[in-house]
C-alpha cells in the first residue's frame, strides 16, 4: 500500500461522509527485537504494524478515530466513525482548521540503514555482544534491543502534507552482581541508528554500576548539599517538569509555572537549553511533527531567561498564535500503536547545551555532595516542581573525592527552584528519550535517610 | 478465526515448536475528555491482529501481524519458529495444559456498546461542570473510558478458547491556585464493568467533592521527613503490596534469582498482622480476568499468610520450571507485545483495627491520602511511593494537611513494623508496567496499615 495516496484518498472520503475538515495519519511499521533473559537469548520477534488516525471537523465539532489497517474497508470504516462520533460532540470554541502546508524549515534524515536494514541475527549478534562485555562479575538478567523502521504520512483537507521514513533504535539492559544481597545496574540506548550502540561501554557500565549498588551503604541522617543528575536520570525529570511548564496548553489552562514567564527568568545563566528538530542521532527528529507543522529549532531558555512555549495546532489557536511544530505521537522506545495515542505537547529534542568540566572535574571542586547513579522513579510534579525520589545508588563525595556509594535515602527538592540554582554543566552529552542533555550539578537539594 | 488460528498452530508443530499458541486480539476503546467544560476530545481507537507464538526449548519466537489472512498467519507462523529456534534459553517442557473450550462474554450489568454516545457525553459534562465550585478552580478535566477485549487462543495443547473482557473508568481532576500556589486534586471510579460505573455514581458530587479537595490542597504544608509511624491509606497499602512484594512475587523474576523473595517459601517476612494475595477472580476490580494470555483461568495465589511467605504467581513456562501448577498470571499488554509473568488484583486482607483506633494510638506520624505512583524493585526489595497528599497525626489527633511526599525504605524491614491493619479492604485500579513497558490493567490495595517508614517531600 502506498500510503501517501491512502491518505490523500482517505482524505476525499471522509469529506464525502460530511465532515467539513479532515485529517488522515497514517503509519507502517516493521519492528524487530531481541530479549536477554538471563545471558541468553530469550526471545525474538518480529512484528508488522499499520495503522491510521482520523480527526474530523464537522459543524463546528470534532471527533476522532483510530484503526490498524489491513483493507481500505478499515480506511473507510474508521472515517466514517470519526465523523459519526462529531456528530455527537460539542461545539468547539476554538478549532477552525488542521495546519496547511508549509515547506519544511530544515533537513534531518533519521533513516539510518544499519537499523532500517537490521535483521535479528544481527541483533542477535549484538546483544550477546553486550553480555560478554558485561565479564563474568555480574550477570544480565534482563536486555532488549529493539529497532523499528516507521514510515508515516499525513493528509488534510487544509493541504497539510508529510511523508517521512525514519528509523529507531532502542536498548534497556540491566545487570545484578552474583550471590547474596546483589547490587544492580541499568544501561539504556536511545538513537536512530545502531552505530553508536558501543557493546563494551554498555557491558562496562553495566558491571561498574552494579557493583557500586552492591557496595551501597544505606544513607542515614539528613544533609543539604549538591547533586551531579547524570543525563539519563535528568532527562526524565526534565520532560516531566520543564516539559511540562513549556506546553501551551499548560499555560493556557493555568495550571503551568511558567505560563507567563516568557522573557522572565526561570533559572540562572547555566540554564540553556533549545530545541533541535533536526540533530540526526534523535529518533524523534524530522522535518515536520505528527500533525503536519515543520519543526525549527528554537531556543528554549537562554542563559535562564525563558524565550518561548509549545503548541500544537489546536492550542495555537486557542491561544492565538502559531503552532510551533511539536505535536509528538512518537516514542523513541516503542513505535507499535503509534495511530492510537494521543499526541503530547513537548520539544522535539530539549538539548541542554554542554559546559566544559567532566564528571570528574565537577567531583573535584565539590565540598560536599552526591553523584546519583539510579533514581526509582525520576519523578516529578509538574504542576509544583516537587520531587522526592528514592535514590537507589549514589556515589557520596567529601572534598573533592568520592568516599563511597549510598542507597536506601530520598532526594528531595523543587525542580523549578533548583534550576536557580545550576552549580555546574558537564561535558558529556548524551541522547536519553528526546533528551541531548549532559550531567548536570544543582546545589541545595536535599538527601534524607532514616534516622 | 479459531479455525486460522489452529491452522497457525498446527504449522509451528509441524515447523518444530515444543509448544505454541495463536492469540487473536480486537481491543476496542471509546473516550469521551471534557476540559474546563468543553468537549475535548470524542474518540474510538481500535487495534487488532494476531500474535504467534512458539518455544523450542527454552527461547520463544514471536511473529505478530495486522493482516490476519490465512497466508500472512501461516507465514507469521513459521517466523515465529524460526525467531524461537535462534534462542539459545534453557527450560523444561511445558506440561500438557489440558483440552479446553470456552466461550464467555464478560459479566457486566450495563455493557458500554448498549449506551448511546449522546448519555457518555452528557455524563463527562455533568462531572466536569460539578468541579467548578469555587473561582479558584481554574481548570477541570473529566474523562470517561470504556474499553472491549475481545480475545481468541488456541495452543498446540488444544486449547480453543474465546473471552471477552470489558473495563470501565470515570476519572475527574481539578486545579486550584491562588497567590502563585497551584495545587491539584484527583477521583477515579471503575472497574471490570460496564456503563453502571457511571450510573452508580452521583456525578455531581463526584466532581463538586474534588474541586473542594482541590482548594484544600492549596493549604497543605510541607510533609515532615525521616523514619515515622505512618498510616498507609488503601492504595499506598496498595503500591507497597503491588509494587514491592508484588513485583518481587512473579516466577520470572524468581527462576532467575532476581528477587530478594527467591527462596523465601516458609519464611516470616513480615508482621503476623500481614496477609497478602494476588486474586484475579475478584467480581467487578479491574484486573480481573477469566483466563490469562496462555489461557490459564485466574486463580486466587495465597503470597503471605500471617507474615509467612507461602508463594509465587506463575506463567505456563515458570510453572513448568518450578514443578507447581500454572496460576493464571501470564499475561501481555495487546497482541503485539510480550507474555510474562503479570499480577491481577493484588492485596493485604484485612485485620481488625478501626482506622480511629489506629490514629489515637499515634503520637506523631502521617496518614497517607492517595497515591501518585510506585515503582518496583524486585532486586533489592526497596520501597518507593509518592502520596498526593495527607495528614499530620499530633497525640492521636489528625492536625494539619500534608502536601505531597515519597515513603522509602526497605520492604520486609517496613513489613515487620506493621501493629495495625483495619478492618476495610479498598481497590485502586490502574495499569502496570513491567520495566518501563508492557501495561496491563490490574488493582492493588489493602486495609489502612501502620508501619515505620521514611518519609521526605518538598
Amino acid at each position: 500500500m502506498d500510503l501517501e495516496r491512502m491518505s490523500k484518498k482517505a482524505v476525499h472520503k471522509v469529506l464525502e461522509e460530511g465532515a467539513k475538515e479532515a485529517e488522515v495519519y497514517l503509519v507502517r511499521v516493521r519492528s524487530l527485537a531481541a530479549y536477554i533473559d538471563d545471558d541468553r537469548i530469550k526471545n525474538l520477534e518480529e512484528k508488522l504494524d499499520q495503522g491510521v488516525s482520523v480527526r474530523v471537523l464537522l459543524g463546528g465539532k470534532l471527533g476522532q478515530s483510530s484503526s490498524t489497517l489491513h483493507t481500505v474497508r478499515d480506511l473507510d470504516e474508521c472515517g466514517a466513525k470519526a465523523v459519526s462520533l462529531a456528530r455527537f460532540s460539542r461545539p468547539d470554541p476554538y478549532f477552525k482548521r488542521f495546519p496547511g502546508f508549509s515547506q519544511p524549515l530544515g533537513n534531518v534524515d533519521t533513516r539510518q540503514e544499519d537499523a532500517a536494514s537490521a535483521t535479528s541475527e544481527d541483533l542477535r549478534s549484538k546483544v550477546q555482544e553486550i553480555v560478554e562485555a558485561a565479564g563474568s562479575e555480574v550477570k544480565v538478567p534482563r536486555g532488549l534491543l529493539r529497532v523499528a523502521l516507521v514510515e508515516r504520512a499525513l493528509n488534510s483537507s487544509n493541504g497539510g502534507a508529510f511523508h517521512e521514513v525514519g528509523t529507531m533504535t532502542y536498548a534497556h539492559f540491566t545487570s545484578m552482581t552474583k550471590g547474596a544481597e546483589p547490587g544492580e545496574g541499568c544501561e539504556c540506548y536511545y538513537s536512530s541508528g545502531l552505530s553508536a550502540l558501543d557493546p563494551q561501554r554498555m557491558g562496562d557500565g553495566l558491571r561498574e554500576k552494579a557493583m557500586n549498588a552492591q557496595s551501597a551503604q544505606h544513607f542515614k541522617g539528613k544533609m543539604t548539599a549538591s547533586v551531579i543528575l547524570p543525563p539519563e536520570e535528568l532527562a526524565e525529570m526534565l520532560l516531566a517538569s520543564v516539559g511540562y511548564a513549556l506546553d501551551g496548553e499548560n499555560a493556557l489552562r493555568h495550571r503551568s509555572p511558567w505560563g507567563e514567564m516568557v522573557g522572565k527568568e526561570v533559572g540562572n545563566g547555566l540554564v540553556d537549553i533549545r530545541d533541535r528538530p533536526w540533530d540526526p542521532r534523535s529518533a524523534l527528529s524530522g522535518r515536520y511533527d505528527d500533525e503536519g507543522t515543520p519543526t525549527r529549532e528554537k531556543p528554549l531558555v537562554e542563559r535562564g531567561v525563558l524565550k518561548t512555549l509549545l503548541y500544537d495546532n489546536y492550542h495555537a489557536q486557542m491561544g492565538d498564535v502559531n503552532p510551533t511544530g511539536n505535536y509528538l505521537r512518537r516514542d523513541p522506545s516503542d513505535s507499535l500503536n503509534l495511530y492510537r495515542r494521543g499526541g503530547v505537547t513537548l520539544p522535539v529534542n530539549m538539548a541542554w547545551r554542554a559546559g566544559n568540566k567532566s564528571v570528574d572535574d565537577m567531583v573535584s571542586d565539590m565540598k560536599e555532595g552526591v553523584v546519583i547513579e539510579k533514581l526509582a522513579a525520576p519523578d516529578v510534579n509538574g504542576v509544583t516542581g516537587g520531587f522526592a525520589l528514592e535514590v537507589r545508588c549514589a556515589k557520596l563525595v567529601r572534598d573533592g573525592a568520592v568516599v563511597g556509594h549510598v542507597d536506601q535515602c530520598l532526594l528531595v527538592g523543587n525542580f523549578y527552584q533548583a534550576l536557580k540554582k545550576v552549580g555546574a554543566v558537564g561535558n558529556d552529552l548524551t541522547v536519553h528519550r528526546n533528551c541531548i542533555i549532559p550531567s548536570v550539578q544543582f546545589d541545595g537539594l536535599e538527601i534524607v535517610g532514616s534516622e | 478465526m479459531m479455525d486460522e488460528l489452529a491452522l497457525a498452530v498446527e504449522r509451528m508443530r509441524a515447523e518444530g515448536a515444543d509448544f505454541c499458541d495463536a492469540r487473536y486480539q480486537v481491543i476496542t476503546t471509546n473516550g469521551v475528555a471534557v476540559v474546563d467544560g468543553a468537549v475535548r476530545r470524542i474518540s474510538e481507537d481500535r487495534i487488532r491482529g494476531a500474535c504467534l507464538r512458539a518455544r523450542k526449548r527454552g527461547s520463544w519466537g514471536y511473529a505478530t501481524t495486522v493482516d490476519v489472512s490465512k497466508e500472512l498467519l501461516l507465514n507469521a507462523a513459521v517466523k515465529a519458529v524460526r525467531n524461537a529456534q535462534a534462542g539459545n534459553a534453557l527450560g523444561k517442557i511445558i506440561p500438557d495444559t489440558g483440552e479446553a473450550r470456552s466461550d464467555l462474554k464478560a459479566d457486566v450489568q450495563l455493557h458500554p456498546a448498549k449506551v448511546g454516545m449522546e448519555e457518555k457525553v452528557q455524563a463527562v459534562l455533568d462531572m466536569d461542570r460539578a468541579q467548578k465550585v469555587d473561582p479558584r478552580i481554574v481548570n477541570t478535566n473529566s474523562m470517561l473510558r470504556e474499553e472491549v477485549r475481545q480475545n481468541m487462543l488456541v495452543n498446540s495443547h488444544d486449547r480453543q478458547l474465546s473471552w471477552e473482557e470489558v473495563r470501565s473508568n470515570i476519572m475527574v481532576e481539578a486545579v486550584a491556585s491562588e497567590a502563585g500556589r497551584t495545587e491539584f486534586f484527583y477521583d477515579i471510579k471503575g472497574g471490570a464493568k460496564g456503563f453502571e460505573v457511571v450510573k452508580a455514581t452521583d456525578l455531581e458530587a463526584f466532581g463538586r467533592e474534588v474541586g473542594k479537595e482541590a482548594l484544600k490542597m492549596l493549604t497543605a504544608e510541607k510533609a515532615p521527613s525521616g523514619l515515622l509511624t505512618c498510616i498507609t491509606d488503601p492504595s499506598i497499602s496498595g503500591l507497597l503490596a503491588h509494587e514491592v512484594m508484588g513485583h518481587a512475587s512473579e516466577a520470572d523474576e524468581v527462576v532467575k534469582r532476581r528477587s530478594f523473595l527467591t527462596d523465601m517459601v516458609g519464611k516470616m517476612v513480615g508482621s503476623p498482622l500481614i496477609t497478602m494475595v494476588d486474586d484475579g477472580t475478584v467480581p467487578g476490580a479491574r484486573g480481573s480476568i477469566p483466563f490469562d494470555d496462555e489461557g490459564t483461568p485466574s486463580s486466587r495465589t495465597v503470597i503471605i499468610k500471617d507474615g509467612v511467605y507461602h508463594g509465587y504467581m506463575q506463567s505456563l513456562e515458570t510453572a513448568a520450571e518450578m514443578g507447581v501448577a500454572p496460576t493464571g498470571n501470564g499475561r501481555a499488554q495487546s497482541y503485539d507485545r510480550r507474555v510474562w509473568v503479570r499480577m491481577t488484583n493484588t492485596f493485604f486482607e484485612k485485620g481488625d483495627h478501626k482506622l480511629e483506633e489506629m490514629i489515637a494510638d499515634v503520637k506523631h506520624g502521617v496518614l497517607t491520602d492517595r497515591m501518585i505512583s510506585g515503582m518496583e524493585d524486585p532486586v533489592g526489595g526497596g520501597f518507593e511511593a509518592k502520596a498526593l497528599r495527607g495528614f499530620l497525626i499530633e497525640n492521636g489527633q489528625v492536625t494539619k494537611m500534608l502536601r505531597s511526599f515519597t515513603l522509602t525504605g526497605n520492604a520486609l524491614e517496613i513489613l515487620r513494623t506493621g501493629d495495625a491493619v483495619s478492618d476495610t479492604v479498598e481497590l485502586d485500579g490502574g495499569t502496570c508496567g513491567k520495566g518501563i513497558e508492557d501495561w496491563v490493567p490490574v488493582s492493588s490495595g489493602g486495609p489502612h496499615c501502620r508501619f515505620k517508614i521514611v518519609l521526605g517531600g518538598d
